[in-house]
């Protein structure tokens, strides 16, 4: 019973130990990142930005209107993004599951492309996209719920998410199609291409309810998201409420991927491959592997955006770079894993 | 304490699979349930364990229906050992065994101290220490059952419901949990056992249920219930039972 204590205090002090080195990796890199841009700060405004913000001066206004926000709303989707990613491999028990299996991108994506379409403001654009992308998930999950005869109530959802997402993609398409080419194209494909060039403190504001919203609840049902990894049948016999987990569990990720979706358009890839780095690193436990996945989340998109913004001359939209980066690397950990998708 | 199943049907929209089923199962004994595939044994089992709703009739613990009872409560009192299988994440046997818990935890919980120390109990009560580290996903399909039976264990319920714990395994695995299901009826829980077999109910069932066609052929002692007549009727093959030692019976199929 000794060794049986002294092996489970080792593998809980191994978890601790991966956490805490995540967590000094992401710090250096949001430092990094924050002293990372054209316009060089020096150390001393930083200090005066904390001591007396209003002397700051113009070095001091670029941090608090610009750089900082950028960096805050790169944590947030990348945390929100991968802990929505972990959360949903974990419901629909597969590690080829990303957000927007339920169809949430391609509605939140469309509404943007509709705001854009009408003109409206970034305000207009966000509210729009992310509204729509609660409505396509809310569609997924209302025509799955009557399909319920079906069967497997998991295949049903997914499939039910592919062909929401295709008919919001439809609609993306025609967006484009209607939209002036000269003015309202380009704005819409740059929009759907993700980026984080133009986040201002109000965006910021935006997002932090939603996100808020989704991460808390998605951190308190770790243990039992672990459960639901047996299946159905035997997480309910194990005493977990399947059902009643699994929409909070989709509330919490829509609420996640459509607020970074609205403040930042499409950035593809993070909610998929995150989660199997975190894996990889910490294992399958949830009370592990959840906050793993938000730091390297946060880290990751803070490191690609730190390439979008310095890699050349004009800025490459964010989504790109988590595309280029993310499916690439995916297929490394794929080659490299040799136990199966760990 | 009593868990029993009085004139239950079960099965799915329009299509009943048990009619009219009663048993009862005490805690310190196992009630083994035979009969053919098809002949209505998982719906029976997943209905007393509330993963079906049940068409008509009651199930109960110590007289008081199961029917409105939380997710938690029935997994508090039943548990459920399902056939081994292997999930798609790799967890440690320790944390296989620790998910037991969830039946104690409210759903935002997660375990403690207290919850671990049980899980390890559990553990070294089916002898996996050595293996409480490994992935579940890696050890053989024999420690995989033994895993299960661990985690019932830690869920501290009055009923182990076992669905042919037996199957997939080879002759010694299959030895092993044998002589743990008999263990854990020392141990004082009640167990609810399906099984292809008639020599694994001569072994270990305190009584047998034979199922046939969704309906209850007999029930009672083994010796009893698994006679040449009532097995060769229920399975539409020719048979022998005979005593190897006094208190050793054995089931061999005629082949011609």
């Amino acid at each position: 019973m000794t060794t049986a204590a002294h092996t489970v205090a080792a593998a809980r002090s191994r978890h601790t130990a991966a956490l805490v080195a995540l967590g000094v990796l992401f710090v250096v890199i949001a430092w990094g990142s924050a002293t990372l841009g054209r316009y060089d700060v020096p150390l001393a405004t930083w200090w005066k930005l904390i001591l007396a913000p209003d002397e700051a001066g113009i070095p001091g206004q670029i941090l608090l209107q610009v750089r900082l926000p950028r960096i805050a709303a790169g944590i947030l989707i990348g945390a929100g993004l991968s802990a929505a990613g972990a959360a949903y491999q974990g419901i629909f028990r597969n590690p080829m599951v990303s957000p927007d299996i339920l169809g949430g991108s391609a509605g939140a994506g469309f509404g943007a492309a509709a705001a854009i379409l009408y003109g409206l403001n970034v305000v207009g654009i966000q509210v729009m996209s992310f509204v729509f992308g609660l409505l396509a998930v809310l569609l997924t999950c209302a025509a799955a719920a009557r399909l319920k005869r079906m069967g497997d109530p998991i295949l049903t959802l997914v499939l039910v998410g592919i062909l929401v997402g295709s008919v919001f993609t439809a609609l993306v398409s025609l967006a484009k199609y209607a939209a002036d080419p000269y003015s309202k194209l380009p704005a819409i494909t740059l929009w759907l291409m993700g980026s984080l060039s133009a986040i201002n403190p109000k965006d910021l504001g935006f997002a932090l309810l939603p996100m808020a919203l989704g991460l808390v609840p998605l951190y308190l049902l770790r243990w039992n998201l672990n459960v639901l990894a047996f299946g159905e049948e035997e997480a309910r016999a194990l005493g977990a409420e399947t059902g009643r987990l699994r929409w909070i569990v989709i509330c919490c990720a829509t609420l996640l991927t459509a607020a970074s979706v609205a403040i930042a358009g499409m950035v593809g890839w993070v909610g998929l491959v995150i989660p199997h780095l975190a894996r990889m690193i910490v294992g399958p436990d949830y009370r592990v592997l959840l906050p793993a996945s938000i730091l390297l989340g946060a880290s990751y998109l803070l490191l690609t955006d730190d390439l979008a913004r310095s890699v050349m001359a004009n800025e490459i939209p964010l989504g790109i770079i988590t595309a280029l980066i993310g499916a690439p690397f995916f297929l490394y950990l794929m080659m490299r894993s040799q136990r199966g998708w760990v | 304490m009593k868990l029993e199943v009085s004139h239950a049907r079960c099965g799915y929209p329009g299509h009943p699979v048990v009619e009219d089923v009663s048993f009862a199962v005490i805690s310190g004994e196992a009630l083994y349930l035979l009969g053919p595939n098809g002949s209505g044994k998982t719906t029976l089992f997943k209905t007393v364990l509330g993963l079906l709703p049940r068409k008509r009739g009651s199930i109960s613990i110590d007289g008081r229906d199961t029917a409105s009872w939380p997710r938690r409560r029935l997994a508090q009192t039943l548990a459920y050992v399902p056939q081994a299988h292997t999930p798609p994440f790799p967890f440690t046997v320790r944390d296989v065994v620790l998910m037991a818990r969830t039946a104690h935890l409210g759903m935002f919980g997660t375990p403690a101290h207290r919850d671990v120390a049980i899980a390890e109990e559990a553990i070294d009560t089916l002898g996996l220490t050595p293996l409480a580290g490994a992935r579940y996903t890696e050890i053989s399909g024999g420690e995989r059952q033994l895993v299960l039976i661990a985690r019932a264990v830690a869920q501290q319920s009055d009923f182990l419901v076992l669905d042919e714990p037996t199957s997939n395994l080879d002759f010694g695995n299959q030895v092993k949990v044998l002589k743990k299901i008999r263990e854990l009826m020392a141990r004082g829980f009640g167990l609810l056992v399906t099984t292809h077999l008639p020599d694994h109910a001569f072994l270990c069932a305190s009584r047998v249920a034979l199922l046939h066609h969704g309906r209850l052929v007999d029930i009672g002692n083994p010796n009893d219930v698994l006679t040449e007549a009532q097995l060769e009727r229920t399975y539409g093959v020719k048979l022998r039972i005979a005593d190897v030692e006094p208190g050793l019976r054995v089931c061999v199929p005629l082949l011609n």
